[in-house]
């Protein structure tokens, strides 16, 4: 009869885990849902949150999210074409970032911001504060990445868990983004590793990224980005490309290129119905 | 047996409470007793969206240059109108996320649940959106939208009065999503505007969206209806 007693409140205990969203959403795997700051920029973070971050620790690993740190180091891993590439690069008319078009998962995610960290059974998500400038990335839980990839912005990026590291494999990527911001070039041949895991009671994810380009770069490089989880909601920034021109100069060159692009291509739209009424 | 009776109720007991406070937790702080996640696409055979019939002076405000055509944020009015609307919903703690395909440059929304409106914050191109369940029936609210985005592909401006109330229902046991949208805005729209339309659960991907100049050319004033 005891027997019973305890399958009764083994029972009870199971059911409750079953049917608590924490526990069902974690599934044997670690649940990184939440808002997160980049440690180094809390701009908008709460005040719990600027206050552990002026703990040595915190600041320490700051200091190591250094943008020109990172920036010299891929200079130095350039290969020659690269580097006169970047060196002719104009760093206003080049810049897509400037021109309201994507920067990549390279310059704005190294530098700043908050992301939110989304899970789905299949995927990961993950949204970035200023989202027109780069995106929400998807990370698919699978082992393979598909045949034929057509080249993207974002790349496409598979995971899989060794232990408690989410280790994510990116390819896929187009050649349009620059790696950094002294406008550091990349070929498709880019090949990206992040292993991320969380520290600090979980508080802290760290990210291990390796940059691989055969065609651009002479060795891989690595860095590492650390994002506190906060308590604040996720801020949808609007940059310049939402809110106005920040930078009355940029925006007339951009506005002039789209809209006589645009013309153009109604134009010959329109030549080519008239031929084809013809 | 007395014995057992005693044991047995303290351990029932025990289940029932585990299970009832983890529960709650669930009604109370996420989406969960309602799981909206999935991918979604607008049915094919729904009716285009009645036009936008504004006031004069809103009319009078139309302006030459679309946002969308310059990859800004077009604002969830516009994009919850747009036609063959492909959107993933994503559950979280205390919000519901919608990401969507080809219209949003990359912008998402962020239904808060259970909270009431931000005060004191600048008008922004997606608002401030809150959410509560009224049954199985999703309610978000949005209002602190921004005046530079516009009503539909024609230019029609609306003003930061503009107020959303959309409502989710999920039919069919999850598989069709019934979707409404009333928005009110005293200083630009002649009446409430209201439509509603269906999504059915699809078994793909949204794929990334990419603002790229000169991909936006190809559909040109067709993309948007």
């Amino acid at each position: 009869m005891r027997s019973l007693d305890r399958m009764a409140f083994a029972f009870g205990i199971l059911l409750a885990c079953a049917l608590s969203p924490g526990v069902r959403a974690a599934a044997g795997t670690p649940d990184w849902s939440g808002v997160y700051e980049m440690v180094g920029d809390l701009r908008y973070a709460d005040d719990e949150s600027r206050a552990k971050a002026r703990d040595p620790e915190l600041t320490r690993l700051a200091k190591l999210d250094a943008l020109e740190e990172l920036d010299a180091i891929v200079k130095a891993h350039l290969q020659p074409w690269a580097t006169a590439r970047m060196n002719a690069a104009d760093s206003s008319a080049d810049d897509t970032g400037a021109v309201c078009q994507l920067t990549g998962n390279f310059r704005y995610p190294t530098t700043a911001g908050g992301l939110m960290w989304l899970r789905t059974p299949s995927k990961m998500l993950i949204a970035w504060a200023y989202l027109d400038e780069v995106g929400v990335r998807r990370i698919h839980l699978t082992d393979k990445h598909p045949g034929n990839l057509l080249p993207t912005w974002g790349g496409h990026s598979i995971g899989h868990w060794d232990g408690t590291t989410l280790v994510v494999d990116t390819i896929g990527f187009n050649d349009k983004s620059w790696l950094q911001t002294s406008m550091q070039p990349h070929t498709e041949e880019l090949h990206v590793v992040e292993r991320i895991r969380a520290i600090d009671d979980g508080s802290i994810l760290e990210v291990l990224t390796t940059v691989a380009d055969r065609h651009a770069l002479t060795s891989p490089y690595s860095y590492t980005r650390h994002f506190k989880k906060v308590k604040a909601e996720f801020i949808d920034i609007e940059s310049q490309c939402n809110a106005g021109p920040g930078d009355q100069q940029v925006w007339n060159y951009m506005r002039a290129k789209a809209l006589e692009m645009y013309d153009a291509q109604k134009i010959d739209a329109s030549s080519r119905e008239n031929e084809a009424r013809k | 047996m007395k014995h057992l009776n005693m044991r047995s109720v303290a351990a029932l007991l025990t289940m029932l409470l585990l299970s009832r406070a983890a529960f709650a937790q669930g009604v109370s702080t996420s989406p969960s007793e309602h799981d909206l996640t999935g991918v979604y696409r607008s049915v094919s055979s729904e009716r285009v969206r009645p036009p936008v019939s504004r006031l004069p002076k809103a009319k009078a405000e139309e302006q030459e240059e679309d946002a969308w055509k310059l990859c800004q944020a077009v604002g969830p009015f516009r994009m919850m109108g747009m036609s063959g609307l492909k959107i993933e919903l994503v559950p979280m703690e205390g919000a519901l996320v919608m990401l969507f395909e080809d219209i949003s440059h990359g912008n998402l929304r962020v239904a808060h649940l259970n909270r009431p409106h931000r005060k004191g914050v600048p008008p922004s191109a997606q608002g401030d959106s809150v959410a509560h369940w009224e049954g199985d029936v999703l309610v978000i609210d949005t209002t602190q939208l921004g005046d530079r985005s516009w009503l539909d592909d024609q230019g029609s401006r609306h003003s930061d009065s503009l107020h959303l109330v959309e409502r989710i229902r999920p039919l069919t046991g999850g598989n069709t999503l019934e979707y409404s949208m009333r928005a009110e805005d005293p200083k630009s729209l002649a009446e409430p505007y209201t439509y509603t339309r269906y999504f059915e659960r699809v078994d793909s991907e949204i794929q990334q969206d990419v603002c790229e100049i000169e991909s936006h050319w190809d559909c040109g004033d067709v993309c948007l209806k």
